[in-house]
């Protein structure tokens, strides 16, 4: 599994950036770009949107990294950035080609052309869901986390991560039922 | 009906995550039950639309490209004391509010993230109190000791940097000597935060001391201390209550909404004069101290809205605070419309939150005439009822919220009175009479006549009807409503 959950060298990285060292910023980038394209990826339907997000997150986090909490997880907050990017990013392109469409027509995935009616019910379903719900399963599916490495992201008990993955799960059931996407 | 703890199993082995112990009973509930089956397909089939296949992977030369452009940029700045002090706030205020209440806070995401509300609500709170700890105003509790508050123990504050955060000027003195900061501090809720472990933790943090270096951190507190409308507000124990709230907090802490609080626009507004005089309106703060509003504003979708670019921007644009504490002294009275329960439950209805994610709702709200309309006692009466919410949300009727003349005439207490009529609000909800006031010959209701007329019995009775309805959207009847002669002769037929 690519992500470490014990990286408990995380702190002493980012105390080395802040005091001038920039390559100390590699370790991170490199621990965390695949997870991170990962989930930009599915959440956008569009790789070369999601390079630039997860670039852009990156950049963003590298900014700002004095008001990182320390006593968190990195990724936790850098997962923060780039979901923010990517709504912001899907939000862009509602004027010229709508929110539905660019779900609807992921442009270069794998497998562009045999994206069925279920998956892009179930992408746009996905953004209706309250945060804390979605949090889950972009990191179950998207970004490929095991329950205990989402409950460290997120900082909340195991118990809560399944809590939340059945809630979400029955939310978007329920959504696909009512054919409301 | 499946279990939980049968569909936790069966979800537990859909994710890979089941247990060897486990997977003989997953077998059984498979093989015996056709809920356990369906609901095994029904997550096959979630996975077949969240997934997709071939594996996406990262760009080749992506890091590369990343660390050179992090080659390019400056030094990630030092943290100046906001951020300082917003984290160790963040931090503070999660565990202290947690051995205060003795509930679990639900901390997700980074609480260091640019949380603007936060850093409005509870820094200013903690800060007033830290300001007054480390000048010795209040003592720190002695271990061992009884935490009483006397002059004699001041010295006991640890390291602070008491030239600098001494408040000298007569205003933050005066205050100190007011009812208002004496309530602060009998107040027992207040003597318990203060008292515990993680507040003076807190505040014998080294970056808090560091930031109390800092000139610009000083000036704040000062100004913060010598607030006595802030200090009021913080001294109300139920708003303390609402803080302690799971919802609230978790709405406080929610990422997303701290995100869209931290930009631009809606910190130009909070700089707006008028902005921070309305929320130091004693009325207004009325309103934010009671608790069922702050649960209202925890709501998913108040939330959302919040979240609403244009929602946001109207606020900046001031036309709300305008409305608030403008020219026309009548509009202080949204304040008082805040403090009214009846809107209060109506902005806690999953309606009115769906319609205040409406850029049409948002757009009418800018308006001043929205604003005194809100402001009218009877509206807030009309409110309510549930039906007329619904009715009043339609987007028909808000189109016609944004004319001006129909606002005027909402404002009128007999239009009110009949809102909040079963029969009226019933007609309302009709769609096509919705659609019928969102004509702009509809501006005759703002005639007086017109209004009495509109809270008799009769007319409730005959809007109900649908060739009224019909006959409402055309633009004859339109025209002839507009006539005097019109609705002074219904005003016979009512009598």
């Amino acid at each position: 599994m690519y992500l470490q959950v014990g990286a408990e060298d995380e702190d002493g990285l980012i105390g080395r950036c802040l005091a001038g060292d920039k390559a100390a910023f590699e370790p991170l980038v490199e621990r965390y770009y695949r997870p991170l394209f990962r989930a930009a990826a599915r959440l956008l339907g569009d790789q070369e949107q999601a390079r630039d997000a997860t670039q852009t997150a990156f950049l963003k986090a590298y900014q700002a990294l004095a008001t990182c909490d320390r006593q968190r997880r990195f990724f936790s907050w850098i997962y923060r950035i780039l979901v923010n990017e990517c709504l912001n990013t899907l939000r862009a392109r509602r004027p010229a080609q709508g929110l539905d469409d660019s779900l609807a027509a992921p442009r270069d995935l794998a497998d562009p052309i045999d994206v069925g009616e279920t998956r892009q019910r179930v992408r746009k379903a996905l953004l209706q869901l309250p945060p804390d719900q979605r949090d889950v399963i972009v990191l179950r599916h998207f970004a490929e986390l095991r329950y205990e490495q989402i409950a460290a992201v997120l900082g909340v008990p195991e118990k809560t991560v399944k809590s939340r993955l059945f809630s979400a799960r029955q939310r978007l059931c329920e959504l696909l039922a009512a054919k409301k996407v | 009906m499946l279990a939980h703890d049968d569909f936790e199993l069966l979800q537990k082995h859909h994710d890979g995550e089941l247990l060897p112990a486990d997977v003989a009973r997953v077998e059984a509930l498979l093989a015996g039950s056709p809920e356990a089956r369906s609901v095994a397909a029904a997550l096959n089939s979630l996975d077949e639309g969240l997934e997709t296949t071939g594996a996406v992977e990262p760009p080749e030369r992506a890091i590369a490209e990343i660390m050179a452009r992090v080659q390019a940029m400056p030094h990630p700045r030092q943290p100046g004391w906001r951020s300082l002090v917003r984290n160790a706030v963040a931090r503070a205020i999660g565990s202290t509010v947690e051995s205060v209440t003795g509930q679990s806070t639900r901390v997700e995401g980074s609480m260091a993230s640019r949380s603007k509300i936060v850093w409005g609500i509870s820094t200013a709170a903690v800060v007033i109190l830290a300001g007054l700890w480390m000048t010795g105003v209040i003592p720190p509790e002695q271990e061992g000791g009884d935490a009483a508050i006397g002059a004699a123990k001041r010295y006991q504050a640890p390291q602070i940097a008491g030239k600098d955060v001494a408040l000298g000027d007569t205003e933050a003195q005066a205050f100190m000597q007011s009812e208002t900061f004496d309530r602060i501090l009998k107040d027992p809720e207040t003597r318990k935060l203060l008292n515990s472990a993680e507040f003076r933790q807190f505040v014998a943090d080294a970056q808090i001391s560091a930031a109390m270096q800092d000139e610009d951190f000083v000036s704040a507190l000062r100004q913060i201390s010598g607030d006595a409308n802030l200090a009021r507000l913080f001294s109300n124990s139920r708003f303390g209550s609402a803080l302690s709230r799971g919802e609230v907090r978790a709405a406080l802490l929610d990422v997303e909404l701290q995100n869209a609080m931290a930009e631009e626009s809606f910190e130009q507004a909070f700089n707006r004069p008028e902005v921070r005089a309305a929320f130091s309106d004693s009325t207004a703060q009325a309103a934010f101290n009671d608790e069922d509003l702050m649960l209202a504003f925890s709501k998913a979708g108040i939330q959302d809205a919040l979240r609403q670019t244009a929602f946001r921007e109207n606020l900046a644009k001031g036309a709300l605070a305008a409305g608030i504490r403008g020219s026309d002294p009548e509009m202080a009275g949204l304040a008082r419309a805040f403090a009214d329960s009846n809107l209060r439950a109506a902005i806690g209805r999953p309606a009115t939150q769906a319609a205040l994610n409406s850029e049409r709702m948002q757009a009418a709200l800018a308006q001043p005439a929205m604003l005194a309309a809100l402001r009218s006692q009877a509206f807030m009466t009309a409110l309510r009822d549930h039906e007329a919410i619904a009715a009043l949300m339609t987007v028909e009727l808000m189109d016609a919220f944004s004319q001006a003349d129909l606002l005027a005439s909402l404002r009128g207490a007999a239009l009110s009175r009949s809102l909040a009529t079963r029969e009226m609000t019933t007609a309302l909800a009709n769609g096509r009479l919705s659609q019928a006031f969102s004509d702009d010959a509809l501006t005759a209701l703002a005639s007086g006549n017109l209004r009495d007329m509109l809270a008799g019995a009769n007319f409730e009775a005959a809007i109900r009807s649908g060739l009224l309805q019909a006959a409402m959207r055309e633009r004859g009847f339109n025209t002839a409503v507009r006539e005097a002669a019109f609705a002074t002769a219904l005003s016979r037929a009512e009598q």
